[in-house]
C-alpha cells in the first residue's frame, strides 16, 4: 500500500470574496482543510449536498482554478494550474464539466471541437488519422452514424448527445486522470450504463484514473463497486471509504441521510420518508467556526460537537468527521422501508 | 365563461403532432405523430432515450422549440380553467408572449445556461414581472421573490445579488425553479430539473412540486432519465422511443406489467440502491437513427421478442383494460409469446 499517489490533495481551502455591506467583504469558505490522495488507475467517487463545493473542488484538481491555501501534487511534483508552466501536467488530467451547454465553444461544429485538442496534442498527425480517430471515439460514446453529429453545432444536440461529446472529447487525449463532473446525468439510464462500463473499461485496460462527480449514489455504485467514495457536506469531507461500506453502513449523519433519501426505480416500495435529519436548513458558508458544520440539522448532537473535530478511522477504514457519540451504528437498509 | 363542471380532465392535449428539424443536407423528424393528454391537476412524466424527441415535443407547448425546428402536422390545445379552449397553433407572437410564464412556465433543461450571464439574479426576476405588468409593488415583489427563493432553500440574500457563475449547478437549476413559479402559471414544464441536484435536496424538492401541485392544482410535465423518481412522484408516464411515443398509462401499472419490450428494458437497465448491481444490464444495440429508420415497428432491431410481422409495417397504438395505451403488436402478450 506504500505507492505514491497520481494526485495529491493537502490541506486545500478555498475562499470566495462577495461584496457585503458596508465596508466589510463576505468570505464565503467554499472548500474547508481537504485532503484527498487519487491513485493511479482508482475510482474515487464524490457525492455530496448541492453547493458544497464538488464542481470547485474538480475545478482545483484540474487546475483550472488555484486554491487559496494548499498545495497540489501530480505525480509528486507540486504543481499550480492550467495557466502557468504546469500545462504540460494538465494535459494528462481532464474535465468533463458538468455543464455541457457552457462547455462546448457554440460557434465550432462538433467535429472542429474534437479535432482542436487532437492537432494540438500532436502536430504530427495527418487529417485522416485524425478523422480515423474522432470516428472510433464517436463509436465508443455511442453516437452513430458520426457524420450525423459531426457537422452540427452544440445547440442542435440534445442534452445527452452533448454530454457524450465532452466524454469523447476527454478521452481523446489519453489522459491518465478524468474528472467527470455529473457526466450522465442527462443520459438515459440504458446508455448510462454503457457509458459507465466505457468508463469502468478505460479504468481498467488502459489504468486510467477517474474522479467521479455525481449526486446519484446509485449511479456510483455501479461504477465504484471496489473505489472509493468521498462524502461531502458543506465544503468538507465528512466521510470516505470503500463504496460497499459506506453505502452499508454509513456512519456519518449526513451520509445516513443521504443513503436514506435515495429513492428505489419502484412505485410499490414504500421507503420511510422521515429522513434522519433535524431540519432542511442549509449551513452557511461564511464565518466558519471550529465546530461541526453538520450540527443545526443533526439528530444526535451534543456539546462536544461544538468543539473542533478530529477525524476517526472505523473498523472498515473509513475515515469521519464525527465523534459518534450517539451516533447509531447499524445499516440503513434497516431503517428502510420494506416492499409492500 | 366560468363553467367548472365541464372542465376538461386534460389541461392540454398533443395531437398526432409532428416537428422537424429541415436542415441544409437533410430533415431530422425529432418528434412523429404523437398524441399525448397531460391530465389537469397531475403529473406526467415522460421518459425515453436521450435525443428521443421528450424536449422538442414538449418546448413546442410554448413555441421554444429550438431554431430551425418547426411543427410539420398536428395540433396543440391548451383548455385553462376559465373553461375555455385555446389552440396553440393560432396564437399570434405577442398573445404566445403573454401566455408562456403566465399559464405555462418551463424550467429548461439548460437550466445551467438559461440565466443570462450578466444579470444578477434579482435582475432577472424583476425583469419578468415588469414584462407581464406585475401589479405588485416593489416591496412586494421583492418579498414574493425571496419567498419563493426560501422555497427551494436557496440563502435568497446572497442568491440575489449573484451572478450566474457564482452558483453551482444545483443551486441554478433551483433558481429556475422558483422562477417558473414566479406567475402563478396553471401548468409547468420540467425538463430534468434535478441533474445536478443531491438525493435529499431533490426529494425535498420534489416533496416540494409535490405539495404545489396538490395544494394549488397545478399540472406539471416532467421530463427525466430518472426511473426512480417516476416511481416515486409521477401519476402518469410516456415512454418515447426515437420521436414515437411507444406507451402510455398510469405509473403503477405501466411499471407493473412492462407490458412494452421497450418499457420492459429501460427499467431493466436502471441500478438501483437496494439488490444486486450486476442485474441490471443496458438495452442491447444502438439508439436509433433518426435518419435511416429501420422498417417496421423501429424498436425491432433492439427488441429480445421481435417477431417477423415487427418488420413489415409499424405497430399502431393499442388500447388495452385499464388505460394503458401501447405501440407494440404483442402489446400485453409480447413476453409469453
Ligand atoms: N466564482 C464564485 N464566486 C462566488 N461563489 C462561488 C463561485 N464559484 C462557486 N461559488 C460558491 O461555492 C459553493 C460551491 O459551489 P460548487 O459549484 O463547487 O458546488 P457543487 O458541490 O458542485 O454543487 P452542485 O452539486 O449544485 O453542482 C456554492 O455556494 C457557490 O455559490
Ligand atoms: N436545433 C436543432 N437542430 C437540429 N436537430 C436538433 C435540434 N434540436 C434537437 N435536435 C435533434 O432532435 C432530436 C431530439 O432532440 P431532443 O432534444 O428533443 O431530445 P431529448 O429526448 O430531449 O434528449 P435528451 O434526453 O438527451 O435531452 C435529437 O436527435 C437532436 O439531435
Ligand atoms: S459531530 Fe456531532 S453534530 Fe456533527 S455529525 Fe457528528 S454527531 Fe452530528
Ligand atoms: S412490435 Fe415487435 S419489435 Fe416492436 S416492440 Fe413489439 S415485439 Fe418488439
Ligand atoms: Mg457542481
Ligand atoms: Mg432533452
Amino acid at each position: 500500500m506504500d505507492r505514491s499517489p497520481l494526485m495529491r490533495l493537502e490541506n486545500i481551502n478555498m475562499v470566495f470574496k462577495k461584496p457585503g455591506s458596508l465596508l466589510k467583504d463576505r468570505n464565503i469558505h467554499v472548500l474547508k482543510d481537504i485532503n484527498l490522495d487519487i491513485y493511479e488507475g482508482e475510482i474515487v467517487a464524490i457525492v455530496g449536498e448541492s453547493g458544497c463545493g464538488k464542481t470547485t473542488l474538480g475545478k482545483i484538481i484540474t487546475g483550472l482554478i488555484r486554491p487559496t491555501s494548499g498545495n497540489v501534487y501530480f505525480n509528486g511534483n507540486k504543481v499550480s494550474g492550467v495557466f502557468s508552466k504546469d500545462i504540460s501536467s494538465y494535459n494528462q488530467v481532464q474535465f468533463i464539466q458538468q455543464d455541457s451547454y457552457a462547455a462546448l465553444n457554440p460557434v465550432r461544429t462538433i467535429y472542429q471541437s474534437l479535432y482542436a485538442p487532437i492537432k494540438t496534442s500532436n502536430r504530427k498527425l495527418k487529417t485522416k488519422e485524425i478523422d480515423d480517430k474522432i470516428n472510433e471515439l464517436m463509436a465508443l460514446v455511442g453516437l452513430l452514424p458520426a457524420e450525423q453529429y459531426l457537422s452540427k453545432y452544440p445547440h442542435q444536440l440534445s442534452g445527452g448527445q452533448r454530454q457524450r461529446i465532452l466524454m469523447a472529447r476527454a478521452i481523446s487525449l489519453n489522459p491518465r486522470l478524468i474528472v467527470a463532473d455529473e457526466p450522465v446525468s442527462m443520459i438515459d439510464v440504458s446508455l448510462r450504463l454503457s457509458l459507465l462500463n466505457l468508463m469502468k473499461e478505460l479504468n481498467k485496460k488502459l489504468n486510467m484514473s477517474f474522479v467521479y462527480i455525481s449526486h446519484d449514489l446509485s449511479t456510483t455504485r455501479y461504477i465504484a463497486r471496489n473505489g472509493r467514495v468521498c462524502v461531502m457536506y458543506l465544503g468538507e469531507i465528512v466521510e470516505m471509504g470503500n463504496i460497499g461500506d459506506v453505502i452499508e453502513t454509513p456512519r456519518h449523519p449526513y451520509t445516513r441521510a443521504l443513503i436514506q433519501a435515495v429513492p428505489v426505480p419502484d412505485p410499490e416500495y414504500h421507503g420511510n420518508d422521515d429522513l434522519p435529519l433535524k431540519s432542511m436548513q442549509l449551513g452557511t458558508l461564511e464565518d466558519r467556526g471550529d465546530g461541526c458544520s453538520f450540527i443545526e440539522r443533526c439528530l444526535y448532537s451534543c456539546d462536544k460537537c461544538k468543539q473542533k473535530i478530529e477525524h476517526v478511522t472505523t473498523d472498515t477504514a473509513q475515515v469521519l468527521c464525527c465523534n459518534l457519540e450517539n451516533v447509531p451504528k447499524q445499516s440503513v437498509y434497516s431503517l428502510k422501508g420494506k416492499k409492500k | 365563461m366560468e363553467n367548472k363542471n365541464i372542465l376538461n380532465e386534460n389541461i392540454a392535449e398533443f395531437k398526432q403532432i409532428s416537428i422537424e428539424y429541415p436542415l441544409k443536407k437533410y430533415t431530422i423528424k425529432a418528434v412523429t405523430n404523437i398524441t399525448l393528454p397531460i391530465k389537469r391537476g397531475k403529473i406526467t412524466a415522460l421518459v425515453g432515450e436521450s435525443g428521443s424527441g421528450k424536449t422538442t415535443l414538449s418546448s413546442s407547448i410554448i413555441r421554444c422549440i429550438s431554431e430551425p425546428g418547426r411543427i410539420s402536422g398536428g395540433d396543440i390545445y391548451f383548455y385553462p380553467k376559465d373553461g375555455t379552449e385555446l389552440h396553440l397553433k393560432d396564437l399570434s407572437d405577442k398573445q404566445m408572449r403573454k401566455f408562456r410564464w403566465a399559464k405555462v412556465s418551463m424550467v429548461f433543461q439548460a437550466a445551467q445556461s438559461a440565466l443570462n450571464p450578466v444579470l444578477t439574479v434579482r435582475d432577472q426576476f424583476f425583469e419578468t414581472l415588469q414584462e407581464h405588468d406585475s401589479p405588485l409593488s416593489k416591496e412586494e415583489k421583492e418579498k414574493h421573490v425571496r419567498g419563493l427563493l426560501e422555497y427551494v432553500k436557496l440563502d435568497a440574500e446572497r442568491v440575489l445579488s449573484s451572478y450566474p457563475h457564482e452558483l453551482s449547478g444545483g443551486m441554478k437549476q433551483r433558481v429556475m425553479i422558483a422562477f417558473s413559479l414566479i406567475l402563478d402559471p396553471e401548468l409547468i414544464i420540467l425538463d430534468e430539473p434535478t441533474t445536478a441536484l443531491d438525493v435529499i435536496t431533490q426529494s425535498y424538492i420534489f416533496n416540494l412540486l409535490k405539495d404545489i401541485n396538490r395544494d394549488l392544482g397545478i399540472t406539471m410535465l416532467l421530463m427525466t432519465h430518472d426511473i426512480s423518481v417516476v416511481a416515486k412522484f409521477a401519476d402518469y408516464i410516456g415512454v418515447m422511443y426515437g420521436g414515437r411515443l411507444m406507451e402510455y398509462g398510469d405509473v403503477k401499472s405501466v411499471f407493473k406489467w412492462r407490458n412494452h419490450p421497450y418499457t420492459e428494458g429501460l427499467i431493466g437497465a436502471t441500478p438501483s440502491i437496494i439488490g444486486d448491481v450486476d442485474l441490471v444490464k443496458p438495452i442491447e444495440g444502438n439508439p436509433p437513427d433518426l435518419m435511416n429508420l429501420p422498417s417496421g415497428c423501429i424498436f425491432s432491431p433492439r427488441c429480445p421478442y421481435c417477431k417477423d410481422i415487427c418488420k413489415t409495417a409499424e405497430p399502431d397504438m393499442v388500447e388495452i383494460d385499464g388505460g394503458l395505451k401501447g405501440k407494440c403488436y404483442f402489446y400485453k402478450e409480447a413476453k409469453n409469446g
